[in-house]
């Protein structure tokens, strides 16, 4: 499991606490997956802002649907922003 | 047949009761406090036969739960008070006779009069002498009191759960004093009067019912208190001339007191004892303490009982919100005549000017949607006043401030629906980082007394992953509710031509006894009006 994606499943438990992220399947859409509003998304976007250093832009959203497209695109941001 | 009363008078006669009543204990008084009130008599107005002094006293004293719009529930529609014992007709009857008794005689046709034109009239007196005290000098509450607030039509009880002052300790208006258990979750109840806290009257880990006496305060102006409003300023307005020297809003504009008075003869019998280490278990495990069997000693309720009950059901803390939900929507659907109205309109020119200004801010300062949509029907109330009060005392009681309790669902399923003070106030950020607050804190089990009692209207939205539509049902005592369905694609006509548009479906399900179709109609129209602008 890398780095990114524990501290992403942190910020989620941080924000929604209680969902279940044990059995979440990392390709489905995470906002169906844990049933979490835009409200809760946005947090664990601002989470992401504050312990990841990356910005997920709104037209960008379409990529972070599911943790494995958040987690890659918190990497490819880090890696290429650093 | 010459022997009339009004309702002023009988007003008059229940609050020379009161009066006398007050010769009894401290505890006593209150009691009876509650119970007139519950039963719905302004004791503010009306003639007044007291010397002066002593109507400095009682008008604010006994005023301040009656201003909470209590009246409008009449006896007849609580049966359970009724259930506990209050006197039915022909004990009554007696009582009210040696009530005359006890007054020498002059109070005879008065008491039969009353009796006679009011059932709720008879109902005061009668209750007065259950109650008992002996006529005499009458000795008047010396001090503000902190009250078991009530946080919803059907909230019994609370449990006090943690004291944030101690004794001595300086308050100011607004500041949280303690957290309080109930159906609803933990709530932190507000002081409403700047004092100091004289004593503490009830243990963290009690059950306390709505209305019951918490803590004592020493108000710095005692003077001042009989004209001067200290409870929050929204139900001092709605309800002008009325005063206050109750320390805490201790209610919510709903009505659920009738039960109060009848639950504290037996107050110590009902409460579950609870040790405080199966409290906080229960509280961390989510489990309600109500109704779970305890097997410690006397039936108290171990922490093992909690460890079982969360095993048999994870999640029991829902049905008791289930319960309370039920009983308000069921009251809702009694007793509102509601009508619905729906309008889909274009919400594309909105949601390009917002994704256009997200896109300069940081993802901390990132609007979404539903504050758009808060925000345009918040100001589209500034215009619709029949949309935003309290059906109270059989008359609709507009609100002088848009206070827009929001639907928020909550993680172990259940809602809350806060208020947002002043949706209609501020900039459309200021306006979000509020709901982002709110719903935060409804989910943390964080609210705060006064945001269960303030809310004037409701608005209640699906978000992305909704339906089309919904039609709300309105909270009880307000007369309103919005409700916004998903945002969805759809094909739309603008300018002649059809184009894929992301449209709304927003819905008004209204009161009417306050309002009707055709001016509601209008209200959803500005709605749309206001989000075809929304920098404006």
């Amino acid at each position: 499991m890398s780095d990114t994606k524990t501290v992403i499943l942190a910020i989620i438990d941080d924000v929604a606490p209680g969902c279940d992220l044990e059995g979440l399947d990392p390709a489905a859409d995470l906002r169906e997956e844990l049933d979490i509003d835009s409200m809760d998304f946005l947090n664990v976007l601002i989470g992401i802002k504050e312990r990841l250093q990356v910005e997920v832009a709104e037209q960008d959203y379409g990529e972070v649907r599911s943790l494995d497209g958040l987690v890659a695109y918190v990497d490819g941001r880090r890696s290429s922003g650093s | 047949m010459a022997s009339r009363i009004d309702d002023r008078g009988i007003e008059y006669r229940v609050r020379r009761v009161l009066l006398w009543q007050l010769s009894g204990s401290e505890a006593q008084a209150q009691r009876f406090h509650e119970e007139a009130d519950a039963l719905g008599f302004d004791l503010r107005r009306g003639p007044d036969p007291l010397p002066a002094g002593q109507r400095e006293d009682l008008a604010p004293w006994a005023s301040s739960r009656w201003r909470r719009g209590r009246l409008a529930e009449a006896p007849r529609r609580r049966p359970r008070a009724r259930a506990s014992g209050r006197p039915r007709s022909a004990g009554k009857w007696r009582d009210l006779v040696g009530l005359a008794a006890r007054f020498g005689g002059s109070w005879s046709r008065p008491g039969r009069a009353i009796a006679r034109q009011s059932r709720a009239g008879a109902d005061a007196l009668a209750h007065t002498l259950r109650l008992g005290g002996p006529p005499g000098r009458a000795k008047l509450l010396p001090m503000a009191q902190l009250t078991m607030p009530s946080l919803g039509a059907d909230m019994e009880s609370g449990v006090l759960v943690e004291w944030m002052v101690a004794p001595g300790d300086e308050v100011r208006r607004g500041q949280v004093v303690a957290v309080v258990e109930t159906d609803k979750g933990a709530i932190d109840v507000e002081i409403f009067q700047d004092g100091v806290i004289e004593e503490l009257l009830v243990e963290p880990d009690t059950e306390v019912p709505v209305g019951a006496p918490l803590a004592r305060l020493r108000t710095s102006g005692d003077e001042a208190e009989a004209s001067e409003p200290a409870t929050s300023p929204e139900r001092a307005e709605a309800t002008p001339a009325a005063s206050e020297s109750t320390a805490a809003e201790t209610s919510g504009p709903e009505n659920g007191g009738a039960e109060t008075a009848a639950h504290v003869p037996s107050e110590a019998a009902e409460r579950a004892k609870v040790s405080p280490r199966a409290r906080k278990l229960a509280s961390e495990l989510g489990v309600s303490l109500r109704g779970l069997a305890g097997t410690g000693p006397q039936g108290s309720i171990t922490a093992d009982d909690v460890q079982r009950a969360a095993k048999a059901r994870p999640s029991a803390e829902p049905s008791s919100m289930r319960a309370a939900i039920g009983a308000s929507m069921s009251r809702s659907k009694r007793e509102i005549p509601h009508y619905y109205l729906r309008h889909t309109f274009d919400l594309e020119p909105a949601l390009r000017w917002l994704e256009a200004r997200n896109a300069e801010v940081s993802v901390s300062e990132r609007v979404l949607p539903v504050a758009l949509l808060v925000h345009a029907v918040a100001r589209a109330l500034r215009e619709f006043p029949e949309l935003c009060g309290w059906w109270r005392d059989e008359a609709f009681v507009p609100s002088p401030r848009i206070h827009v309790g929001l639907a928020v669902s909550l993680r172990d399923g259940g809602l809350v629906a806060p208020a947002l003070h002043h949706a209609d106030q501020g900039t459309l950020t200021e306006l979000f980082a509020g709901i982002r607050d709110l719903t935060k804190r409804a989910r943390a089990n964080q609210l705060r007394s006064s945001e269960f009692s303030d809310a004037a209207i409701t608005i209640t939205s699906l978000g992305d992953q909704g339906v089309e539509s919904l039609y709300g049902v309105i909270v009880p005592p307000q007369v309103a509710i919005v409700g916004f369905g998903s945002i969805v694609v759809r094909p739309w006509v603008v300018d002649g031509r059809i184009e894929a548009r992301r449209v709304i479906t927003m819905t008004l399900s209204a009161d009417h006894r306050v309002s009707d179709g055709h001016r509601s109609g209008r209200f959803l129209r500005r709605v749309e009006q206001i989000l075809q602008e929304p920098g404006a």
